[in-house]
Formats: structure tokens, C-alpha cells, sequence
């Protein structure tokens, strides 16, 4: 790097020299040790999804089957719901924040929805639906962000405000759909996939859009320090309405799509979608602190959950263990997580550590009891 | 006071892999009864010095004898049990626990399935705080003190396991002068008192000089200095540290940039500014101008520049380059180039994230909402940033890699090229910055100030103000109270208003 002429006053020429001098080292990395990096800083992230993969290729082999199209698309198909609402939910856990009433949002719109196709039709019960979900999506806004109640709890209690308004709205019976047309859309095969897959796909590119604008970049500095990112002229409270407002609209859609399935409004929609979402977008390595993940991870860590529900069937085992087996995964998944970020955390103090002399001796002397001081202030992190 | 020292380094070596030598054979004595001030540019091994002291590492050679006798630390309860204490500069307190509760927190002394005896803690509690002037009630929660009152809490924290070493690091790097010298009578009568050792780790020189028996400094890792703090002069020290005279304090700005020009209407006016803990705040800032704010903790500096920042509710009026600020949300001020940075890195900074994704979120928001981020010039800013401007450091490397210093100056240097016009608000930006890492961002300030940029700097060291500011307004409990223009600006002159001024109320 060639010395740069700095403007800086005549008076401090020694310090500009010295700036540039020590700028002078090789930090470049070879791309086979960048690849053996990559695979010592992930190898605990992906250990998890890892073991899925193995398993659904053990499965593959006992029934062939396992690998058709025919099967990822029922896999697909089965999932999608819950997906749809998991991209959402993982925006929200990019910011540090949770919303645990898109299971009451899915129902209210899924009764709302099957009265309003049966009334008005489908072509007007759509944004009727997709309304309910956004004004949903602002409730929540406003009793987390005007009346300052921590997500968890404020979502926590309008999911059950929301699933029993579907309960009312519903009375004792489904609401039975009287024009199939919604199921036969969602079902109609566009090149041997049905159609509710392009939709699910079209909401995770949705998601992957926003995750990649301005917005989106946003969520991950409110999430990871969000005093930081108002210093740095970051619209706080703008940023992070907007994916529950999101959220509130997938789990309108997401409705919408069991109302097809079941051809029938229920007002039990969606009951464990909240943790189904949260459990898919943390097996996909989304941090559940915030600050950190992707929507492609969530993506995957939403099918690998399908996976392991769709390989356990293929070899006989009884749903009830399923879910026992499910969330063991979930629980390693975290673990494996929680661990995978400490190891980041020594390999990155080790790097600091392994530079020349004469940057590391700036670099490479934190303070006085650092080792405590950084294990306190991450377990503090809600 | 020659007694024989109670901890001493023999040789220690202190190596990291694979081959830095942090410390290179330190032999060193510490007595009793004295303070003992351990100087050293960040990087000389002194905080390497204050872990192997207490337990937090362990030297690679060479041996740490505790009365004579040689000791291993393994871990820093070893170190407790050997009656060494420490008192961390970042004060791990919890706010919402009474100061009794915080100085019991922790200890194992009492036994597990014991009832907690509130009342014997807080006897002792108050047993201690009466060697400690001004010390916090036992009952009042520590969120509601002043950093000065926590750190009274922490050193009565630390005396209530009766140690006979007491490590203080940096502990006074957050307080105002007055009180930085308030506790260091503190520090000398506990050390006179109770023949208590003190290891007092400090950036300033004048008070290892003022507040301490004995003076010990390092340079890369080897012992260059140590000798009683009255044979010492500052200028010894300075060498040592590698500052070197130019760079520190007494250096007036080069007369080329005080004849510059500044641009014409990029100013901010304050107007009769009300926020909490100010009243009717006016002044006002050219560009081209660095303008000092100083007074004693509680004299709502702070208070003002986050009012100015938008980050706390204020009225009156603030109009920078033409157009009223009042009303405007922080993210709007910040696109109008008013830029907030506060001393603390962690509230300033995503220390988990890289140095240039730290830069690229100061100018995240000057695209659209709804637009795709842009990447690869952001990349492109962030490397010119690092490289422009002398950050040691990789703009992809995290943060946390960094050293405070560089840290720090990747916080102002991307303030700064935000563009003209621009209004720097420093809040005490080089906070628990050593002595080198000041220097690199002080002339960061200057050249951004030659530029055209207006700068309104709040520090509580009054040397900086004097190294930078073309004036500076002396506060007190929300008001001027007097205005100092260059060359009148001083450290005696700063230290003065503000004892005068309180002499003249009392």
C-alpha cells in the first residue's frame, strides 16, 4: 500500500507516518485456508442441518421413494403454512424480537377469511384477509412500541385476544367453505408443483428482497445494538414496525392457505406455529438474541424440520415420538449454535492475538478481567 | 517506607502465540501501604501485568511471590483468597440492586445454605464507606448513582473481603477531575490506613504523578521506569510512554489552520436549549470551530449534546446550516451530517460486527428505505476510511479485534467523512483511550475542523479541550458559567472556573 499524503497539519507529519506504516501488513488469507476457516467457524452452525441431511439420505436408502419430486413437493406442501409465517417471525428474530401471536393472526384470518369468501367471494375476501392481518400486525406494533411492552409478553397476549376473536367469529363449528375455488387453486399443478409451493417460494423471495434493502440491513443493527444503530442515524422504531406488520400479512396468507387445505376456516389454526417458525429460522442459524441469520437459513431450516417429519413417517415411527424427536433437534440446534458463536469469539481473539508485534501490541491487550467481563455480558443478553 | 514489597514480579514473561511478547521479564516489587502507579501506553503490558496479578492469567515464565513466597493464580478466586482485589474500569454493578446488595454479591465467604444476614452487611458496609468520602447510602440502588457514587460502591466492593493488594484499573478514566483527585486521597489514606498495596493503572500522567508514592512505567512489555512519584518529572514519563512532548497537550494548532476560512452559513446556533438538566442553553458554532463544553459531572453537557443529537427530548431552538433541527428525529439530523459519538464503544459501536459494516450503517440511511443496500461501495468507503485514516485494523476483521484506540477512531473518522457541512458531537469520544490512540484521534478532529466541519466536543479531560477546542463554555448545573477563548484556554484556567465558581456559591 503506498504511503498516502494525508491532510493533516504540518505539525503532525510524525503521527501521519506512523498511521500509514502500521497499516502495512498482509491480512489477505489464501483461499484454502480461508475455506478451512469457514469450515472450523461452522463446522458446530451446520452440524445440526448436517445430521438431517445424513438422515434423509440413510432414509433414501431404505425407501427410494424418499427422494421423489412427488415427495419434496409433499414436503413442501405440508410445510408451507408455517413457512410462509416463519419468514416473517425471522425478521422479526433478525431485529431481536419475537411474535408469538402469528398462530392468533392465522386463525383470525383463516374464520374471517372462509366468512368473507362465502359472503363476498374470493376475489374480494383476499385483501379483506390480508387487511385483518396488517391491522393485526400495527396492534401489536402499538402495544410493544407505544405502550413499551417487551415483544415476548405484548404478542403473548394479543395471540390469545386474536385466536379468540376466530373462536367468536367461528362459533362452535368450522366454517365450512361452499365454493372449493380456493382449494383448487392453491392445489392446481403448474408443472407437476402445486401452486400454494409458488407461493410459499414467492414469499421467501419476498423475504430474501426485503431482508437485503435498507430496511432489512436495519433489523440485524437494531437487533445486535440498537443504541448503536440510533447513534448512527438508524429510524428505530420505523425499522422495526415495519416486519410486524409483515409478519401480520404472511400469517394473513398463511391462513388463507389452510382455509384452502382444510376447505374449512378453522379457529385452532396455526396453535404451534409460533414455535414451529422460531424453531425453523434457529435451525436455519438465525440468532435467537437478533442480529444475526438469514432468510435463505431460516428457508432451510423450515424444510429440514419437514424433513425430519416426512423421514420419520417413511420409516414407521409413531407421530407422538416424532415430536419428541423434533424437539431434541430444535434444543441441539440451539446448543450447537450457542457454542458455534463462542468458538467464533476465541478464533476471532486468537486472530487478534496472531498478528505481528507491532499491531498487536494495541490490539492484543484488552482490559483487566476481559475473559469475565465478555462471559457476563453474553449471558446477559435477554 | 521501606518495607519489604508484599507482591513481587520475578522475571515474569508473558508470551502469546504464537511468538508476541507481552511482558519481557518484568521484576518488580510492591509494597505495602503505598500506591503504586503502573503507566504504560496500551500494549506495554500493563493490563497483561494487572491479569497475572489477578488470576486471569498466568505468566509464561518467571514466578509472582506473594510475601517472598512464590504463588501460583490459577483463577481469580486464587487471587481473592490471597487478599488481592480489583477494580474494574467498566464497573460490572448491577443496577438494580441496592449498594449493600452489590458488595455482598458473589462472595462465597458465607455458606451456601446460610439465611443472608442483611444486617451484618450492612454493618460492614457501613464500616468501610466511612473510610470513603461522600460514600453512597447502603440502601439506595446503584442505578440511581453517578458513575463517581458506583465507583465508590466497587472500591467499597472491593475492600469487603480485606484485601492486602487492591488492582484499580483505569478506575477513574469516567470521572471529572475534582473527583479523579478526590479519589486518589481516597486510594493514598486506604493504602496509609489500612497498609493496603495499590496498583493504580492509569492513561494520565498528572495523576500517577499527584496521586500516587511511586511510579512504575512499561514500554513494550519491559520495565523503563520506577522510582518514588516526587523524583519523577512529567516529561520522564512522557518519553517512556512514546507519545513523545509534540504530541500531548501543550502543542498549540499549526497557524495555517487558524487562518482558515470557515464556510459560510454551516453554523449551528443554540437558542434558549431546555432539556433535562439544562436551562436556557445559547451558543452557537462556526464551521472551521472546535467548541470545548466543560464543567464537573451533573453540569449537562452531556445532557445538551444529546439534545443537539436529538437523542433526548428538548425545546428551544436549534438551527444548524439554515434549517431548524427542533422536531427533527435523530436519523433526519444525522443525514443533515449531525453526528452523534459518544465515548462508550459498546453504546457506539456493534463491536460483533466488522469495522466496515460499522462504517457502512452510518450511511445506510442515506439510500431509500425499500432499496437494496448497496454492498459493494459501501465495501469500497470502508477500506477508504480504514486506510485514509490510519486505523490499524482490517475493514473486514471485527471490531472487537481492534483496540479501544482504534475503535474509537473508526467512530470519529467515519463521522467525519460524512461530508461538509458537518457537526461532530464528540461526548467524551476518547474516553479510556491511551495516550497514543488520543493523539491519532485528535488529529483526526483537526483535520476535520481545517475542513470546514463544526465540532462541539464535551471531554473531562481538560488537556484534550485545550489541545483542540478554539473555545470552550465551562458549565455548571445546566448553565454557562463562563466562556474561554484561545489563547486563554488552559488547563488551570478550565480547573479554575470550575473551582472558583463553586468556592463563589458556597
Amino acid at each position: 500500500m503506498p504511503a498516502r499524503d494525508l491532510d493533516i497539519p504540518s505539525g503532525n507529519h510524525r503521527i501521519a507516518n506512523r498511521m500509514t506504516d502500521t497499516t502495512e501488513f498482509d491480512t489477505s488469507i489464501a483461499t484454502p485456508a480461508r475455506a478451512y476457516r469457514w469450515v472450523q467457524t461452522n463446522s458446530l452452525r451446520i452440524a445440526v442441518p448436517a445430521c438431517i441431511v445424513v438422515m434423509a439420505i440413510g432414509v433414501a436408502f431404505v425407501n427410494p421413494r424418499f427422494l421423489s419430486v412427488r415427495n419434496f413437493s409433499a414436503i413442501l406442501y405440508g410445510v408451507a403454512p408455517a413457512g410462509i409465517v416463519g419468514m416473517g417471525m425471522a425478521l422479526l428474530l433478525f431485529s431481536g424480537r419475537f411474535d408469538l401471536s402469528v398462530g392468533g393472526i392465522a386463525a383470525l384470518s383463516a374464520v374471517a377469511g372462509a366468512r368473507a369468501i362465502n359472503a363476498y367471494g374470493l376475489i374480494n375476501a383476499i385483501p379483506l384477509v390480508l387487511a385483518i392481518g396488517i391491522v393485526c400486525g400495527c396492534v401489536n406494533s402499538f402495544v410493544i412500541f407505544r405502550l413499551k411492552v417487551n415483544s415476548f409478553v405484548a404478542t403473548l397476549g394479543t395471540g390469545y385476544a386474536f385466536s379468540g376473536t376466530a373462536a367468536v367469529l367461528s362459533g362452535q363449528s368450522p366454517v365450512s367453505l361452499k365454493d372449493l375455488a380456493l382449494s383448487d387453486i392453491l392445489n392446481a399443478a403448474v408443472a407437476g408443483v402445486p401452486l400454494v409451493i409458488y407461493l410459499y417460494v414467492a414469499i421467501v423471495l419476498l423475504a430474501f428482497w426485503y431482508s437485503h434493502t435498507v430496511a432489512g440491513r436495519a433489523l440485524y443493527a437494531v437487533g445486535a445494538n440498537e443504541e448503536a444503530a440510533r447513534y448512527a442515524g438508524v429510524p428505530v422504531t420505523l425499522v422495526s414496525v415495519l416486519p410486524f406488520v409483515i409478519t401480520g400479512a404472511f400469517c394473513a396468507v398463511a391462513g388463507l392457505v389452510t382455509v384452502g387445505y382444510n376447505a374449512a376456516g378453522l379457529a385452532t389454526t396455526g396453535s404451534d406455529w409460533p414455535l414451529t417458525a422460531i424453531a425453523g429460522a434457529v435451525i436455519g442459524g438465525v440468532s435467537i438474541t437478533g442480529g444475526d441469520g438469514s432468510i435463505i437459513g431460516a428457508f432451510i431450516g423450515m424444510i429440514l424440520i419437514g424433513v425430519v417429519q416426512n423421514a420419520l413417517v417413511f420409516i414407521d415411527i409413531d407421530t407422538n415420538y416424532q415430536t419428541i424427536i423434533l424437539g431434541i433437534v430444535i434444543i441441539l440446534a440451539v446448543t450447537t449454535d450457542i457454542l458455534a458463536r463462542k468458538r467464533l469469539l476465541q478464533l476471532g481473539a486468537r486472530r487478534a492475538d496472531a498478528k505481528p508485534p507491532a499491531d498487536a501490541s494495541i490490539a492484543g491487550a484488552p482490559a483487566l478481567f476481559d475473559v469475565v467481563a465478555s462471559r457476563s455480558s453474553e449471558e446477559s443478553k435477554p | 517506607m521501606l518495607t519489604a514489597p508484599i507482591l513481587q514480579f520475578d522475571a515474569v514473561v508473558k508470551t502469546y502465540p504464537p511468538n508476541i511478547r507481552a511482558l519481557r521479564g518484568v521484576t518488580l516489587g510492591i509494597r505495602a501501604g503505598e500506591v503504586t502507579a503502573l503507566l504504560g501506553a496500551n500494549g506495554a503490558g500493563k493490563s497483561t501485568l494487572a491479569r497475572i496479578v489477578t488470576g486471569v492469567e498466568q505468566p509464561t515464565s518467571g514466578s509472582l511471590l506473594i510475601d517472598g513466597k512464590p504463588v501460583r493464580l490459577w483463577r481469580p478466586s486464587d487471587a481473592n483468597r490471597m487478599g488481592i482485589a480489583a477494580v474494574h474500569q467498566e464497573l460490572p454493578l448491577l443496577p438494580n440492586l441496592t449498594a449493600v446488595e452489590n458488595t455482598t454479591l458473589g462472595q462465597t465467604s458465607q455458606r451456601f445454605f446460610a439465611i443472608w444476614t442483611a444486617t451484618a452487611a450492612r454493618r460492614r458496609y457501613i464500616e468501610l464507606a466511612r473510610g470513603i468520602p461522600n460514600a453512597p447510602p447502603p440502601d439506595v440502588l446503584v442505578g440511581t448513582l453517578s458513575v463517581a457514587q458506583r465507583q465508590k460502591v466497587a472500591f467499597i466492593r472491593a475492600l469487603s473481603t480485606s484485601p492486602r493488594a487492591l488492582v484499580v484499573d483505569e478506575g477513574t478514566s469516567s470521572l471529572s477531575i475534582e473527583e479523579r483527585q478526590e479519589m486518589q486521597a481516597v486510594l493514598r489514606r486506604l493504602a496509609a490506613e489500612r497498609r493496603l498495596a495499590v496498583i493504580y493503572i492509569t492513561h494520565f500522567i498528572a495523576d500517577a504523578l499527584a496521586g500516587s508514592d511511586r511510579i512504575v512505567a512499561l514500554r513494550d512489555g519491559a520495565l523503563m521506569l520506577d522510582k518514588p512519584s516526587s523524583q519523577t518529572r512529567y516529561a520522564d514519563v512522557l518519553e517512556i510512554l512514546g507519545g513523545g512532548p509534540r504530541n500531548v497537550g501543550q502543542h498549540a494548532r499549526p497557524e495555517a489552520m487558524m487562518t482558515a476560512q470557515p464556510a459560510a452559513g454551516a453554523r449551528l446556533d443554540v437558542e434558549g436549549l431546555n432539556c433535562e438538566g439544562v436551562a436556557a442553553m445559547s451558543f452557537s458554532v462556526n464551521a472551521g470551530e472546535c467548541v470545548g463544553l466543560y464543567g464537573p459531572p451533573g453540569c449537562g453537557a452531556n445532557e445538551t449534546l444529546r439534545a443537539i443529537a436529538g437523542l433526548a427530548p428538548h425545546q428551544g431552538s436549534l438551527r444548524w446550516n439554515g434549517a431548524e433541527l427542533q422536531g427533527m428525529a435523530t436519523p433526519k439530523r444525522v443525514r443533515r451530517n449531525v453526528v452523534y459519538c459518544n465515548g462508550d464503544r459498546a453504546k457506539n459501536l456493534v463491536l460483533q460486527w466488522t469495522v466496515g459494516r460499522n462504517i457502512g450503517l452510518l450511511y445506510l440511511f442515506r439510500q431509500p428505505l425499500l432499496a437494496l443496500a448497496a454492498r459493494r461501495s459501501a465495501q469500497a468507503r470502508a477500506r477508504a476510511i480504514v486506510r485514509d485514516f490510519g486505523v490499524v485494523g482490517n475493514a473486514d476483521e471485527p471490531i472487537r479485534n481492534l483496540s479501544g484506540g482504534n475503535q474509537q477512531k473508526v467512530a470519529v473518522a467515519r463521522a467525519v467523512s460524512v461530508g461538509t457541512p458537518m457537526l461532530l458531537i464528540g461526548d467524551d469520544p476518547t474516553r479510556g483511550v491511551d495516550i497514543v490512540g488520543r493523539s491519532h484521534i485528535h488529529a483526526l478532529v483537526r483535520e476535520a475542523t481545517a475542513k470546514g466541519a463544526a465540532i462541539l466536543l464535551y471531554s473531562t479531560d481538560p488537556e484534550e479541550l485545550v489541545t483542540l477546542c478554539d473555545r470552550v463554555l465551562v458549565l455548571r448545573d445546566g448553565t454557562i458559567i463562563q466562556q474561554l477563548q484561545r489563547p486563554n484556554v488552559s488547563v488551570s484556567a478550565l480547573e479554575g472556573e470550575v473551582q472558583g465558581g463553586r468556592h463563589a456559591r458556597a
